[in-house]
């Protein structure tokens, strides 16, 4: 269907998002949106909440994008991608339009997890066909790095500070990825940067679902990580190997694990080499690390058998 | 002039004046006293008489998020609420008004919460009075039947290209059933005329960049287009109002005046209650007293000079404002009203009221106690309170023993 | 005080430290209020420099504000901090637009532009090895110029390279601004209580090294400096409403390359074309034909060293500016 996902032929196409952003030196969220959109084989209309994407990409007189574009606010993007998307079911009816086209929205954690669930949850039930990206860098780094729902458990944040009472997040991140799983629409999948290919089979698919479909995808962020521009990448490997960032989708109901690590590691391997887990080392937290290496087992134990829940 | 009365609700008026617009996209959530418009209009869509993508949404903030949307997406735009729905979606209010999206949207006027309370007000409306958008206020079905078509004609006015809402009060106007006349179908949208977009998002061959950031060096210019955008509304909606005027014969101005000219005793309210005073106005007029009202109908643009003209030489005005402007002691439309007075160098002594928040009742009794308070103003020569009054506030400690002023009747007989 | 570097021109003077110290506090440099405009990059500090400079400045009676702009931009990006200094209380809080000191806590920043609005007879702290003749000479600027080698302040001291402590120093010890023992305080004061007790004290031997080895001068005979272009901005009439653009792509006329500190080295014969670097570099400046990896495009490329890090090959490699 459509066109081959072959790098080769892509790199003859104008990037769907061109240099001049001003994301961090390194940021990943810049190359996800780059595999999702050479992904779609129709025209995409963008919309971008509220986030480090939207801003650093559009400084007015600006903009890095090479297609439709819109932001309208943080909390909004799939109520504004709805708008958009039902002007184009009425307008192809009314003949006004011909050009079949795709719709994606996308958000961070902060306007995903958090501030615009309830609208994304709205334009999922309502079954509009657009997809819903959500590039988590697991904390609200647009802000300068403040805890989201999406934080691991122990995480360090401008917000959940190390400190002598509390040592980062004290709560387990809430599973969007089975909250959206729930609204039984037809494609619902976790990805990675680091697994590119994956990824754009995934984005695939999610275009061409019949109706709203959801990607999750791993997002390292530089500053909020506390790691090195360079490692991004790396980072996200190490959280797929050890399973805390598991791949799955979930086609139809039908869960598949998409990726399975030659050896799974164990977290501190994903601990150790990003600051904002540093303190987790320390030997006093040796057993909020077992703890966490038991959720992360019986999740992919779970997802294994698959389960989402 | 072909023209069909049928007898309906300020809701089923302004649903009824919204499918003839034939909009692309209709998004909106249910809101006391709002709903009836949205029940309306879905009949219409289930009954095929409208081609229109309606988005039930969950809630107003995201109705008027796909309000913005489906705008930026090259179509007409619809919808419609009141009171907390008006609050919840105010962030986004302001989005529409900023990324100059015409659309329009019906505002059932309803008190504010706390305390809750479902009843007509205007704080609402008033609420988001800076948010760039125009705001007519109706008096009754015709006028928001009416304001429907001029403010979507205004609206997408290409040197406009700002939000409109139509403001009407809520069950005093929206759920009261009265005489209305329709035009045809055909008639309304040779008016309107078919959608033009001003811009389009679904335009792939020019992709759109909509909704930048714009910073310390491009923000205030933005701000000030948008303040010309409404100027230009002022001057574009008296024309727009007679072209609707050779469509159905009813005229409007920016402001309504009713037996204006040679009063000298002036009452200025929005909505509802300025037709109520007309009633008094007759009476006292039959009895020799020079007496009228004035009934802005543009709150936003406020057509500040022609006001301020038309009420030179009077010699004493009340303005009655149903919604608060909590710690400037003048409502709403006081403030306006005695600003745009100041600037024009009429000086006249102006009384400013807070009535009828929360749907409190005023009666016709009591408009005619408010002109015999002008008469007395003029009279004895002092000027009014510099404060707001609260008309019909109970004031001062309740009164003890309430059963000393009890009569029997029985006792009486014989 | 000295001639210049023995180059034998003297109409440069190199002035010893503290023509200030006789007299600290604001009038130091004969002004009721001073301002100053740090010129830092995102995780470099100047916010926090601005801050301790605050604190220290609140220690000898003095009336302070520090602030930041806050852009789009993110960690690597260019940054702004001020700072007012006064005796009295300072009750204006518009953004400081002729600061008397400009602080240039990055080197690779140090162009013309950050001159914009100085005072002719200001002071302009830079960071960098070059002499302040050099510097003068360099961006054209006629008021005082004071430099320190951060870098070797920072290793002096066992510190990591952050230049924000030594240029604070700096400041303080050029223009006078600030007595040593106010601003040690500060700083021992701010670091004690994130970093703790050790790293407080390397930070306070930064600070008394930046004091010794700063190097100030300016020209006997003040010139004239050049005439700034003000590029002119569209007026409101000129906007497309709704600030809708038209031209996709356009933020390629914003130039991330002056982000960078290090820069890809592309060797052609090591490369399989896999295009991984392609696919991950965020600013897409590895360039192709063909399919084909043709080099890096230095406009754009910020540095950041992810596609030296992806390539399975010993084609990329991160080699430092210059
Ligand atoms: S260092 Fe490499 S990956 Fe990073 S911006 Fe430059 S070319 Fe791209
Ligand atoms: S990653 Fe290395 S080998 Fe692969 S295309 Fe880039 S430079 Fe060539």
């Amino acid at each position: 269907m459509g066109r081959s996902l072959n790098l080769k032929e892509l790199t003859r196409e104008t990037p769907p998002l061109g240099p001049g952003h001003r994301l961090c030196a390194g940021c990943t969220a810049s190359a996800i949106v780059r595999l999702v959109l050479m992904a779609a084989d129709r025209p995409v209309v963008v919309v971008n909440a509220t986030g480090c994407l939207e801003v650093a990409t559009t400084v007015y007189p600006y903009t890095a994008w090479n297609m439709p574009w819109m932001h309208n606010a943080f909390e909004n993007a799939a109520a504004t991608v709805s708008g958009i998307e039902a002007a184009y079911r009425v307008r192809m009816r009314r003949g006004e339009l011909r050009e079949p086209l795709y719709f994606v929205a996308f958000g961070g954690d902060g306007g995903t997890y958090d501030i615009g669930l309830q609208s994304l949850s709205g334009a999922l039930e309502r079954g509009h066909r657009f997809v819903y990206v959500c590039y988590d860098n697991e904390a609200y780094m647009n802000t300068g790095i403040q805890r989201s729902s999406s934080t691991p458990l122990g995480s360090w944040t401008t917000t959940t500070p190390v400190g002598s009472v509390t040592v980062g997040k004290s709560t387990r991140r809430k599973d969007l990825t089975a909250i959206i799983s729930a609204h039984r629409i037809p494609y619902v999948a976790q990805c990675a940067i680091s697994h590119h290919m994956d990824l754009m089979r995934k984005a695939r698919k999610a275009f061409d679902a019949t109706g709203p479909a959801f990607l999750n995808i791993l997002s390292p962020c530089v500053p909020g990580w506390r790691i090195e521009p360079s490692d991004t990448v790396r980072v996200s490997q190490m959280a797929v190997d050890t399973c805390f960032w598991p791949l799955f989708e979930c086609e139809e109901g039908k869960l598949r694990v998409t990726v399975q690590p030659k050896e799974k590691k164990p977290v501190q391997e994903y601990f150790q080499i990003q600051g904002r887990y540093r303190h987790l080392l320390r030997p006093e937290h040796e057993a909020l690390v077992a703890k966490m290496q038991q959720e992360v087992d019986q999740d992919w134990q779970r997802l294994k058998e698959g389960r989402i829940l | 002039m072909q023209q069909e009365t049928r007898t309906l609700t300020g809701n089923e008026a302004v649903a009824l004046a919204t499918k003839q617009l034939r909009p692309h996209v209709v998004a909106a959530y249910p809101i006391t006293p709002q709903t009836g418009i949205i029940e309306t209009f879905s009949e219409y869509v289930s009954n095929g008489e409208v081609d229109t993508e309606l988005v039930l949404a969950e809630s107003e903030h995201s109705a008027m998020s796909i309000c913005v949307g489906a705008a930026a997406a090259g179509s007409r735009v619809a919808t419609a609420t009141s009171s907390q729905g008006l609050a919840l979606m105010a962030e986004i209010v302001y989005i529409a008004a900023g990324m100059r999206l015409p659309m329009v949207m019906a505002v059932t006027n309803r008190a504010l919460s706390g305390p809750l309370n479902i009843h007509c007000d205007h704080s609402d409306s008033m609420m988001v009075r800076d948010s760039g958008w125009i705001q007519i206020f109706c008096r009754d079905a015709q006028e928001a039947y009416d304001s429907i078509l001029i403010a979507t004609r205004l609206s997408e006015k290409q040197s406009v290209r700002l939000p409109a809402m139509v403001c009407y009060d809520g069950f005093f106007v929206s759920h009261n059933l009265t005489p209305v006349q329709i035009l045809t179908d055909e008639s309304v949208f040779s008016f309107v005329g078919p959608f033009k977009a001003g811009v389009d998002l679904l335009d792939t061959l020019h992709p759109a960049t909509m909704g930048a950031l714009a910073l310390q060096n491009y923000y205030l210019e933005f701000k000030r287009a948008q303040a010309e955008a409404m100027r230009q509304a002022l001057d574009w909606a008296p024309q727009i109002q007679e072209e609707f005027r050779l469509v159905s014969g009813r005229s409007y101005g920016m402001f309504q005046q009713y037996r204006l000219e040679d009063a000298q005793l002036v009452l200025i309210a929005l909505g509802s209650v300025s037709r109520t005073a007309e009633v008094v106005v007759d009476r006292l007029r039959s009895a020799g007293w020079k007496v009228g009202i004035l009934a802005p109908r543009f709150y936003r643009p406020f057509p500040r000079a022609e006001l301020s003209s038309a009420l030179v030489g009077k010699r004493a005005i009340a303005v009655l404002d149903r919604a608060d402007s909590c710690g400037a002691f003048t409502g709403p439309l006081g403030l306006e009203v005695k600003s745009a007075l100041f600037d024009h160098g009429v000086t006249v002594p102006v009384w400013n009221m807070i009535y009828g928040l929360g749907g409190r009742n005023i009666t016709e009794q009591d408009i005619e106690g408010i002109f015999f308070q002008l008469l007395k103003i003029v009279q004895t020569g002092t000027a009014p309170p510099e404060d707001a009054d609260y008309f019909g506030v109970r004031e001062g400690p309740a009164e003890a023993g309430g059963s000393q002023k009890w009569v029997e009747v029985s006792t009486l007989r014989n | 005080m000295q001639t210049e570097l023995g180059s034998g021109v003297d109409f440069y003077v190199n002035k010893a430290i503290g023509s200030a110290m006789e007299s600290p506090g604001v009038e130091a440099i004969g002004a009721e209020l001073v301002e100053v405009r740090w010129h830092g990059r995102g995780g470099q500090g100047a916010v926090t420099g601005a801050k301790i400079l605050a604190r220290a400045a609140t220690k000898e009676g003095l009336w302070i504000q520090a602030f930041s702009e806050f852009g789009p931009e993110r960690r690597g990006a260019p940054v702004l901090a001020f700072n007012r200094i006064g005796a009295n209380e300072i009750r204006t809080y518009a953004p400081v637009e002729e600061p008397d000191v400009v602080v240039v806590i990055d080197p690779a920043l140090l162009e013309r532009a950050v001159l914009r609005g100085l005072k002719a007879e200001g002071w302009l702290v830079v960071n960098t090895p070059f002499s302040p003749r050099q510097v003068a000479r360099n961006v054209s600027f006629s008021g005082t110029v004071a430099t320190l080698d951060a870098a070797a302040v920072s290793r002096e001291a066992s510190l990591p390279p952050l230049a924000n402590i030594p240029m604070l120093g700096a400041l303080a010890a050029a223009t006078g601004l600030i007595q040593r023992s106010a601003l040690e305080e500060a700083v021992f004061e701010t670091f004690r209580a994130s970093l703790g007790e050790e790293t407080a004290r390397k930070n306070v031997r930064a600070v008394n090294l930046a004091w010794s080895q700063v190097r100030i001068g300016h020209y006997l005979d003040p010139g004239s400096t050049e005439e700034e272009n003000e590029c002119a901005l569209p007026s409101w009439q000129e906007l497309e409403p709704g600030g809708t653009l038209y031209q996709p792509g356009s933020a390629r006329d914003y130039l991330t390359g002056m982000w960078r500190s290090s820069y890809p080295l592309f060797k052609r014969e090591e490369c399989n074309d896999c295009l991984r670097c392609w696919v991950f570099c965020p600013d897409t400046s590895i360039m192709t034909n063909e399919g084909k990896v043709t080099g890096i495009d230095l406009q754009y490329c910020k540095g950041c060293g992810v596609c030296a890090a992806v390539c399975p090959r010993d084609a990329l490699k991160m080699v430092p500016e210059n």
